[in-house]
């Protein structure tokens, strides 16, 4: 009895170390698959475009893969569908836009569909990727009353031959920096009232903007399920004027060698010429002392 | 006194010609080039490899290079102190101290030069010093100066040497061939003529009146190296002054040593008499003394407020990991050798030489104590490096080229003193009519 | 939000601005001077159907940069001035920084541009994690003591290094009081390609044998419109990057006003006694997310210095 229950204890931890060893291997060999994602851009309300992001799940991220050769196409898979050949780059990303070949079935279209499919190597298998997107525009519009600036914007849909403002819509109103945008107001997040309108006070008194005090302000819809990600930008005159002046190479101790202080060029010149130049008097000195002693070479001795 | 012995001209001149070496003199001097070739191995390769063949790392960035270095440069400022300030101040026992200490002086300037060559990490762009120099640096401060003191230092020796050269040419008979094509090139034109002396005289009157500063300026310039920094032992208005004293201190000592080692090898007792002992021996206390001075000012002050910063530099050296070097530095480079050299019994050649080595090995070890521990105590904490960055000893390379260049700057001297007098037998000869009644 | 990827949608509006559409539209904030057009042309839709004509870098997923000169890396981007703010009360330790840093720059483990270090200022005050990268003073020790013009300070704050002028006297090193430069004491062991690349001191490849190396404040990312490596790998957003001039800073997910930020909470520099005016800010460790014990390694018991 004892034997055997010794037995059952060792297969146990046998088949458990098996399993552990068979999972971390596993994970080890098993490659992450490949990700297709597609996404809308309508920047400015003028030309939108799709992205095409591959990549795979590394650890606890994703990691860009490239190189992956898709094509995507306006509706449905066909031949005559196709929008454009990509093959992602270092950034696991790729671009297509709507060429104006497809015009017709554009206009007549308020919401649209875009498949993606990837171009298989030799044994992989072909990944996909569909998205559904109703066309629409971001309106930014902006006022200023008694020194109360406000910032409002409107996400409008396409329904027809009109634009609609939708309600309930989460967006962003930021003011344009080079890094990251700014929050304009006290909020990150602006829903869009019933009327769809989505509004802001701007409370960022002097903010640094231009030559002239203008500033870029800017209104966002991202990652939403139906219309993607829409900006739209507007310039205004809140920001405090920043003068770009021509950088001033000071002469500082930690300038370059040419921008040295003068002061010290002037010192360090002095000290050195000073020194040196008696340093050539004497060596002048000694050729004195050897012209003479070659003289008395040259006279015959006495 | 003793008793001042007159010698005939023709007894002094041929005391005073360099001679040939001996037996002792050949092992010497091979021992030397074997020292010098270990070195110039290991620097090979160090250039092969980088410095990474040293102990360096990336808190004790600056090591056993830059202390022998630092040692170098403070032994190369006796040139000036023997012979401009005691000709300046017209100190008559001076004639047999300043051909050796010129002799030094040039050495050690040289291999001052050529440590820092190695110390770089990148010295085929050494040239970057001259065309991108930024004057601002204080290291380009330190090229400048040392290039002009080692200049001066040779413009010293050879137009202190010119009669010397006159006279060696004179006596090629005895000297024999060897090196009389480069005597005949070095001084054949000098004949001794008023004219040319007085040239001579005013010149080497100026060139002892301009090294004294630019010797003041190569020690005072290489500690603000690190006195320009904001490191805790570093970071102090006393370093200029501090190495100054300290450099004359090991300067004295070292011509005390090479006063004692010539004395004995060539047979100078006449020359070099216990009359120059004794007054080196004052010079050395007083020197020791003002040493010992500034070292108080250096540590006292900083101990005294114990800012965070300076406590745990201190602290290290005063009772830690590098209090046996320290104190060994203060004792034996200071404290001993002034009970020594204060009692007129201590003025004596051999005490003097034991002195004269206690303060230069004691000098070596505070040149190293001046470098390694303010490294070793970074403002921030020694973190996220490896381990072996937070401590430092030098490794076989850096023992090597450091011996080797110890050892090459005997060899110079060695050399030198082989083909020139080692005591100026001219100015000896005048010395000697100056005296006779006349 | 991505940082980068709202970068490239900024560029993407504003080469429709100046390619395509007559509108004056131009952020002084937008560099699109920098992208490269190809000249090719393409015709596309627009969202009301019309046709416009630009260019083909718009369809680009990554803007091509013009290369940049020796001479316009030591100058810097005009206009700008680049801090950091560097948030102690949400580091945890994680190194994620030092990771992405080390990669990014292919430095070997035994270098660190950037360093977490367990802080302590006094006996009975709470330890904190402090990242430390180069500080990028406006008057910098290191550069001050620099023989050749090796490193040097830009108009836009950033100290650079040039591993092609170092020659390797490591003064600058004993001059800075962060303890933020190493040095390369034998060779980088770099891969064949990186070695072979020309030097850049804006990426700070390839590191050599023999010359300084320190945090470059990522300049290449930074003249592309991109974040710095560290900032975009801490997933705490410790680190927070941006331009005095535009006075703002961000993490990538969050953007800050900086003059508000470094009020608000406070904000101090480094070491500001000595007087080398760092562009680093750092915010106090108050109002922690993470306990100073849970990003100590795991069986380390951390030696506290102070």
């Amino acid at each position: 009895m004892k034997m055997n229950y010794r037995h059952k204890i060792l297969i146990i931890l046998f088949s458990l170390l098996g399993f552990i060893v068979g999972t971390v291997l596993a994970q080890d060999t098993e490659e992450a698959p490949v990700n297709l994602n597609l996404k809308y851009y309508m920047p400015e309300n003028n030309i939108p475009f799709i992205k095409v992001i591959t990549n795979k799940k590394v650890g606890r991220q994703f990691e860009a893969v490239k190189g992956i050769a898709v094509n995507v196409y306006f509706g449905e898979v066909a031949e005559s569908k196709l929008m454009g050949k990509i093959i992602t780059a270092a950034n696991g990303e790729g671009r297509v836009a709507f060429p104006s070949s497809f015009k017709s079935s554009w206009d007549s279209l308020d919401v649209f569909t875009i498949v993606a499919e990837s171009v298989p190597a030799a044994k992989e298998e072909s990944l996909s990727a569909e998205m559904t997107i109703k066309k629409a525009i971001l309106v930014l519009d902006t006022a200023n009353d008694d020194g109360t600036r406000t910032v409002s914007a409107q996400l409008k849909e396409k329904r027809g031959d009109e634009w609609v403002a939708i309600p309930e819509i989460e967006m962003k109103l930021k003011i344009k920096r080079s890094l990251g945008n700014l929050n304009l107001g006290n909020e990150e997040i602006f829903t869009a009232d019933e009327e769809g309108t989505a509004s802001s006070e701007f409370v960022k008194d002097s903010m640094p903007g231009d030559e002239k005090g203008n500033l870029v302000i800017m209104a966002r819809v991202e990652d939403n399920d139906d219309y993607g990600n829409l900006t739209v930008e507007k310039t205004v005159p809140w920001g405090k004027p920043v003068l770009s002046v021509a950088h001033v190479w000071e002469r500082t101790l930690w300038s370059t060698g040419t921008n040295a202080p003068l002061w010290l060029i002037v010192l360090a010149f002095v000290i050195t010429g000073g020194v040196w130049g008696t340093l050539f008097y004497l060596v002048r000195q000694m050729f004195k002392i050897r012209k003479m002693g070659k003289a008395m070479d040259a006279e015959p001795a006495t | 006194m003793e008793k001042k012995q007159k010698f005939s001209p023709e007894k002094i001149t041929s005391d005073l010609l360099p001679q040939q070496f001996g037996r002792r003199g050949m092992i010497w001097t091979i021992c030397l080039v074997v020292i010098c070739a270990v070195g110039l191995f290991a620097y090979i390769r160090q250039l092969q490899k980088g410095l990474v063949v040293t102990n360096m790392g990336d808190y004790v960035s600056w090591g056993i290079y830059i202390s022998n270095f630092v040692f170098f440069v403070a032994i190369s400022l006796v040139g000036s102190l023997i012979t401009a300030i005691f000709r300046l101040t017209d100190v008559h026992w001076r004639t047999p101290l300043t051909r050796i200490s010129e002799l030094i002086a040039v050495s050690a300037i040289t291999f001052a030069a050529l440590i820092i060559i190695v110390d770089m990490g990148r010295p085929e762009r050494l040239f970057y010093l001259f065309t991108h120099g930024r004057i601002q640096s204080p290291i380009m401060w330190d090229v400048i100066v040392i290039t002009t003191y080692f200049c001066i230092s040779l413009f010293l020796l050879y137009i202190t040497l010119l009669p010397d050269i006159r006279i060696m040419i004179d006596a090629r008979e005895k000297l024999g061939k060897r090196f009389s094509k480069l005597y005949r090139w070095l001084g054949s034109f000098w004949k001794g003529t008023e004219a040319q002396e007085r040239i001579r005289n005013r010149a080497i009157t100026i060139i002892c009146i301009v090294i004294i500063p630019v010797a003041f300026c190569i020690h005072t310039v290489t500690s603000w190296l690190f006195a320009t920094t904001y490191r805790p032992g570093w970071d102090s208005t006393n370093f200029g002054a501090y190495f100054v004293s300290g450099a004359f201190l090991v300067g004295a000592g070292g011509v005390v040593v090479a006063m004692y080692v010539f004395r004995k090898i060539y047979k100078l007792e006449h020359y070099i008499t216990e009359r120059h002992f004794n007054n080196m021996g004052k010079i050395l206390v007083m020197l020791s003394l003002l040493y010992l001075y500034f070292n108080v000012n250096e540590y006292l002050v900083p101990a005294f407020k114990m800012k965070k910063e300076e406590h745990e530099h201190l602290t290290g050296l005063f009772a830690g990991e590098f209090a046996p070097m320290f104190w060994f530095a203060i004792l034996v480079g200071m404290i001993i050798p002034i009970f020594i050299v204060i009692f007129k019994k201590g003025r004596k050649p051999l005490p003097m030489f034991v002195a004269g080595v206690m303060v230069v090995v004691g000098a070596w070890f505070k040149r190293y104590l001046i470098v390694t521990p303010t490294m070793l105590h970074p403002f921030l904490p020694k973190y996220d490096a490896p381990e072996k960055y937070s401590h430092y000893f030098p490794s076989w390379e850096e023992w090597a080229i450091t011996f080797g260049s110890l050892a090459g700057m005997l060899l110079i001297i060695t050399i030198l003193v082989r083909i020139f007098p080692v005591v100026s037998i001219y100015k000896t000869l005048t010395d000697h009519e100056d005296e006779l009644p006349s | 939000m991505n940082p980068k990827k709202s970068r490239r949608e900024f560029i993407a509006a504003g080469l429709l601005t100046t390619a395509a559409v007559a509108c004056n539209k131009k952020s002084p904030f937008t560099p699109e001077d920098e992208v490269a057009l190809s000249g090719e042309k393409v015709k596309l839709l627009s969202v009301n159907g019309e046709v416009i004509e630009v260019d083909k870098a718009f369809l680009k997923p990554v803007p091509h940069m013009p290369s940049v000169s020796n001479e316009e890396i030591r100058q810097g981007i005009p206009g700008k001035k680049f801090v950091m703010v560097i948030d102690l009360a949400r580091c945890k330790n994680l190194k994620k920084c030092q990771s992405a840093c080390n990669h990014a720059h292919h430095l070997h483990d035994e270098q660190n541009w950037v360093k977490v270090y367990p802080m302590q200022d006094a006996e009975k005050t709470a330890p904190y994690w402090q990242p430390s990268i180069c500080m990028h003073c406006d008057e910098p020790p290191c550069v001050k003591v620099c023989p050749v013009d090796a490193t040097f300070k830009r108009q836009d704050n950033i100290v650079l290094v040039d591993s092609d002028r170092c020659i390797g006297c490591r003064f600058c090193m004993a001059a800075c009081p962060y303890s933020t430069r190493v040095f390369n004491w034998g060779d980088p062991e770099l891969p064949a390609d990186i070695v072979a690349q020309p030097y850049n001191a804006e990426t700070s490849i390839p590191q050599k044998k023999g010359t300084v190396g320190k945090c470059d404040f990522c300049a290449d990312m930074t003249r592309m419109g991109m974040l710095p490596h560290c900032v975009s790998a801490c997933p705490n957003g410790v680190f927070m990057f941006g331009d005095m001039n535009e006075d703002s800073v961000t993490n990538g997910a969050e953007t800050f006003r900086f003059s508000d930020l470094v009020k608000d909470k406070s904000g101090y520099r480094l070491m500001e006694d000595l007087g080398t005016k760092p562009s680093v800010y750092y915010l106090p460790p108050v109002n922690r997310n993470f306990k100073f014990e849970d990003g100590l390694p795991q069986e380390e018991t951390v030696e506290k210095k102070s």
